[in-house]
């Protein structure tokens, strides 16, 4: 019948604890003001909270928590690098634990999950490292007032307008 | 009535029906199978996924397009990030919103990738013992030819079986021509089981848009368990017998054992019946009579309505299991004292075995007892037309047939039903499973329905035996002995 234990519906345990580490990146990126760490750590708990116990609200608070105190580094006085990681992971951190999240929910913790996680992860972390790299080069190329700049916002301007066409 | 915890099972799988009769009618946009990327395309208004379309699974043969939305408002906070670096004149900050745009941007372009999956299944035995741990094996093998970064199939475990050890889920990405494998073990209970066809979702690699889709096996996979009839139980028919020598005593006078009268020696009677003594006191020839034995016709009338599925706990079992495993053994019991035996079900499939005598009929009776559909380990999802069986049943009964109702007697219909056929002439015993519990006021107040509705039978001459969930069904047929 319906007999045998329920099952385990708590999130993966293997992208939770990559949630988990790219907090920490977040976090050690962010460091340039107490300030800015603070309100990263806030966020960071909360990251904590939400892909242990499941909750996406959680999870959503604290990624936006990490997100402010990565743009308060920003203001502060963080350099682009800096700023550009702290970003990243922070999406990362997003991505990370809502699989974690949805994995769980849909496969539990007894299923065998790990390969789709990890490409799942890797796919995540090279789209990010990506943008972010390209970020930085249209930086660079910007501050050294090369014509390649103006190419590069163009490019950005026309991915924003594909965005936010959704 | 919604008093008893099992009911939260049975009342989970209407539910479940009506969803399935949904999903049946489809929806107009969404042809069966077909690979149309554009249900969801880049000039179509987008459907949202609300929190219905979410959870909606599909049918056999339909594949299901999502957007999951988990990067919606990233394209926000990277306007967020800009407005921030403007206000504050920093121009690594407006940069960071180069981040946002391109997760917006990717998560906008992704495509629900194309499941070609193959699906293959090995139970380790397909005929096994109750209770048995029976291990299953699926392979999942990528037949297409696109990369699957993120693919979770969740296997179509019959409903009436429990996972016994390990997931019958996975989650794995599949290269062309990949397998992976996964397997786990359910325990084998009584019933012919259908393995459902699994369910697959695909994501592409950022997870903002999934396929969900059916995949079934090449053959059918198939767990049938027939549990043995169990030891015989004697429950007293009543009495209503046939014309066939059996153990039931009348009173008419005849061979027994059981003393009944004496009477004239009449030519042809048998020499050991006549009472010598008598004659050699020196009175006259005469004969003694004993009660005769007969045997009995009893059909056991198994109540196997979705109203009868109901059980005291999450996981226990059903009043129709108990019940089936009873008729089993009070079928048994009622074969070896010589009577004839036959099965029929209240359910709203038909189910009738003709009363029998011999081995034949024994394994007869034990097939349709584990395998029969109608009386499935899971309720019926059909609709129960109530005169209609009880007019068939009626027109099958042989005339001189008891009937053994096995029905929990948790509405009032089971109780008329034992109540119209004992009016008909077919002497009735209910045997009724207790599956009430005690512990919201309630499921109380279903507990002393069922009760009055036991007593209202004993005191309208119908025998109601009690049998509570904690008792073992020979006990309980003693103690109504005893009652009676």
């Amino acid at each position: 019948m319906t007999g045998g234990p329920a099952t385990d519906r708590s999130p993966a345990r293997l992208s939770a604890a990559l949630a988990l580490g790219a907090v920490l990146v977040a976090l050690a990126a962010s460091a340039v003001s107490v300030l800015a760490l603070l309100v990263g750590g806030g966020g960071g708990v909360a990251v904590a909270v939400g892909v242990l116990r499941g909750s996406r609200a959680a999870l959503g608070v604290g990624v936006a928590g990490l997100f402010a105190g990565a743009l308060l580094a920003g203001v502060l006085g963080g350099g682009p690098v800096r700023l550009l990681v702290a970003v990243a992971a922070t999406a990362f951190v997003w991505d990370a634990g809502e699989n974690a999240i949805g994995v769980g929910e849909q496969l539990g913790r007894a299923a065998d999950t790990a390969r789709a996680e990890l490409v799942h992860a890797g796919a995540s972390a090279g789209l990010l490292t990506t943008a972010a790299g390209v970020g930085l080069l249209a930086f660079a190329l910007a501050g050294g007032g090369s014509p390649l700049a103006l190419v590069a916002l163009l490019l950005g301007a026309v991915l924003l307008v594909a965005a936010l066409r959704e | 009535m919604t008093a008893w915890s099992g009911s939260e099972r049975t009342a989970g799988d209407p539910e479940r029906a009506t969803g399935t009769r949904e999903r049946d009618t489809g929806g107009p946009e969404r042809d069966a199978g077909g690979p149309d990327l554009t249900t969801t395309g880049r000039d179509g208004t987008e459907r949202r996924p609300d929190a219905e379309d979410r959870s909606r699974q599909p049918s056999v043969g339909e594949t299901i397009d999502r957007r999951t939305g988990r990067w919606r408002g990233a394209s926000a906070l990277a306007l967020l990030a800009g407005a921030v670096g403007i206000f504050t004149a920093s121009p690594p900050v407006v940069l960071a919103g180069v981040v946002g745009v391109a997760v917006a941007a990717a998560a906008r372009a992704a495509r629900p990738p194309k499941i070609d999956l193959e699906l293959d299944r090995t139970l380790e035995e397909t005929d096994p013992e109750p209770g048995a741990a029976v291990g299953v094996e699926v392979t999942v093998r990528n037949a297409g030819d696109a990369f699957l970064a993120d693919v979770r199939v969740v296997d179509g475990v019959p409903p009436g079986l429990a996972v016994a050890a390990g997931s019958p889920r996975l989650g794995t990405a599949l290269r062309p021509g990949d397998e992976a494998r996964f397997s786990y073990a359910v325990t084998a209970a009584r019933g012919a089981h259908r393995f459902e066809p699994a369910l697959a979702l695909a994501r592409d690699a950022t997870g903002a848009a999934e396929r969900a889709t059916r995949v079934t096996t090449v053959d059918e996979t198939r767990l049938t368990c027939v549990p043995a009839l169990g030891a015989g139980v004697s429950l007293a028919p009543r009495a209503r017998t046939t014309g066939q020598v059996g153990r039931i005593p009348t009173a008419i006078g005849g061979p027994g054992v059981e003393f009944h009268a004496t009477r004239e020696y009449r030519p042809g009677d048998p020499l050991s019946r006549v009472d010598w003594r008598r004659l050699a006191a020196g009175g006259d020839l005469s004969t003694v009579d004993f009660r005769e034995e007969r045997a009995a016709v009893v059909v056991l009338l198994i109540d196997a309505r979705e109203a009868a599925y109901r059980a005291p706990g999450e996981n226990a079992e059903s009043a129709v299991e108990r019940v089936t495993g009873a008729a089993g053994r009070v079928a048994v019991g009622l074969l070896e004292a010589g009577d004839r035996v036959g099965v029929a079900a209240l359910a709203p499939e038909p189910c009738w075995l003709a009363p029998g005598a011999g081995t034949a009929h024994r394994a007869r009776l034990r097939e349709l007892l584990g395998t029969h559909p109608a009386l499935s380990p899971t309720p019926p999802e059909e609709p129960f037309f109530p005169s209609i069986r009880l007019r068939r049943l009626r027109r099958r009964l042989p005339g001189e047939a008891q009937v053994v109702l096995c029905s929990p007697l948790c509405d009032d219909y089971a109780a008329s039903v034992a109540r119209r056929l004992d009016a008909h002439g077919h002497s009735v015993t209910t045997l009724a499973p207790d599956p009430t519990v005690e512990d919201t006021p309630g499921r109380q107040l279903a507990r002393i329905e069922r009760d009055n509705r036991l007593s209202e039978l004993r005191r309208d001459g119908i025998p109601a035996i009690d049998w509570a969930a904690d008792e073992s069904l020979a006990a309980a047929l003693a103690r109504a002995g005893r009652e009676r």
